[in-house]
């Protein structure tokens, strides 16, 4: 008895390795499943902070384009506040003119590049619209006619997929 | 059997001083790194997209007369209205829990239209209109419209 004592405590006093053998497994699976979902995900367009988009069946890809995000009363575009539109403001019409300027200044850029490269035949203006889930039909109804007087008809309406 | 036991046993010390213990704290290290910098810049939530076909300058001009309108979904506040040219199809009023999309995509698929307009009021919101193009979907409507206000069709959408 008192040779095993003395076996255990000579045991526990001689530094112990600690077992990583499981942790590395969990940390492999999680750097695995973590690059799968860069590869297979994709993302073309991220989420502009503050807007929460509404939810869908639909599963077809964005595609990657000119961002406009609202939410509230305001419009940006790829991240820049372009207009500030009141409600009922129809003094203008259905154009929302500062979204319209840059819009005009973004296709023209767009144009420019698809020019330089030698793509100006297969050029094809395309936005996506990320609308908060809140917004009047009317905010939104307005920024697709200003995209489309401005030569951005190919619109993708951003939403949260199903899966 | 007596054999191979015997020449086991007496390898059994030389193969078990030659196992060498791999030091894995370098790959610790850098995994600790690299997993929050990747869960970082995950996206976990998969976003999707309604595609629109906004016709030009010309076709917003025309107005539809009402007698010609295909199946028309009307979206207000207060619920769904079901039209046929003048017709009124069908009325699904708003419930405590939101619009009566499962109504609606019963009676979608059982009159299965080959066009259909979504014509929506302006103060309803994108939530329910992004619903709506989705119960067409789900009754089958593959050549979806969005009307403007005045009546135009101001866009296409294959859901």
């Amino acid at each position: 008895m008192a040779r095993r004592r003395r076996k255990k405590s000579g045991r526990g006093s001689s530094p112990t390795a600690l077992p990583l053998t499981s942790m590395m497994d969990i940390l492999t699976v999680l750097l695995l499943f973590l690059l799968k979902s860069f590869v297979v995900e994709g993302e073309v367009i991220t989420p502009v902070p503050g807007v929460d988009l509404p939810e869908s069946s639909s599963d077809s890809k964005p595609r990657a384009s000119v961002v406009v995000a609202i939410f509230d009363q305001t419009v940006m575009l790829d991240g820049r506040m372009v207009a500030d539109v009141e409600p009922n403001d129809h003094v203008s019409g259905m154009l929302i003119e500062g979204l319209a300027a840059q819009l005009d200044l973004t296709r023209a850029k767009e144009l420019e590049i698809a020019r330089l490269r030698g793509e100006e035949a297969d050029y094809v203006p395309r936005i996506a619209i990320q609308g908060d889930l809140e917004i009047p039909f009317e905010l939104l109804e307005r920024v697709m006619y200003t995209c489309n007087q401005s030569g951005f008809r190919d619109i993708s309406l951003a939403v949260i997929g199903a899966s | 059997m007596q054999t191979c036991t015997s020449s086991l046993r007496g390898r059994r010390p030389s193969a078990v001083a030659g196992v060498a213990e791999l030091d894995v704290t370098p790959v610790m290290n850098m995994f600790i790194i690299l997993i929050p910098f990747l869960i970082s810049m995950t996206a976990f939530t998969h976003l999707a997209s309604h595609e629109f076909s906004l016709p030009g300058d010309e076709a917003a001009d025309h107005v539809t007369e009402r007698s010609e309108l295909p199946l028309t979904v009307a979206v207000g506040t207060e619920g769904l209205l079901v039209a046929q040219g003048e017709v009124v199809v069908a009325e699904f009023p708003r419930q405590a829990s939101g619009l009566d999309l499962a109504g609606l995509t019963a009676l979608l698929q059982s009159q299965n239209p080959e066009r259909l307009i979504i014509a929506v009021d302006s103060p309803v919101v994108t939530a329910d209109v992004v619903a709506c193009l989705d119960a067409c979907a789900a009754a089958g409507c593959q050549d979806v419209g969005l009307a403007a206000g005045t009546g135009v069709v101001l866009s296409e959408v294959s859901p």
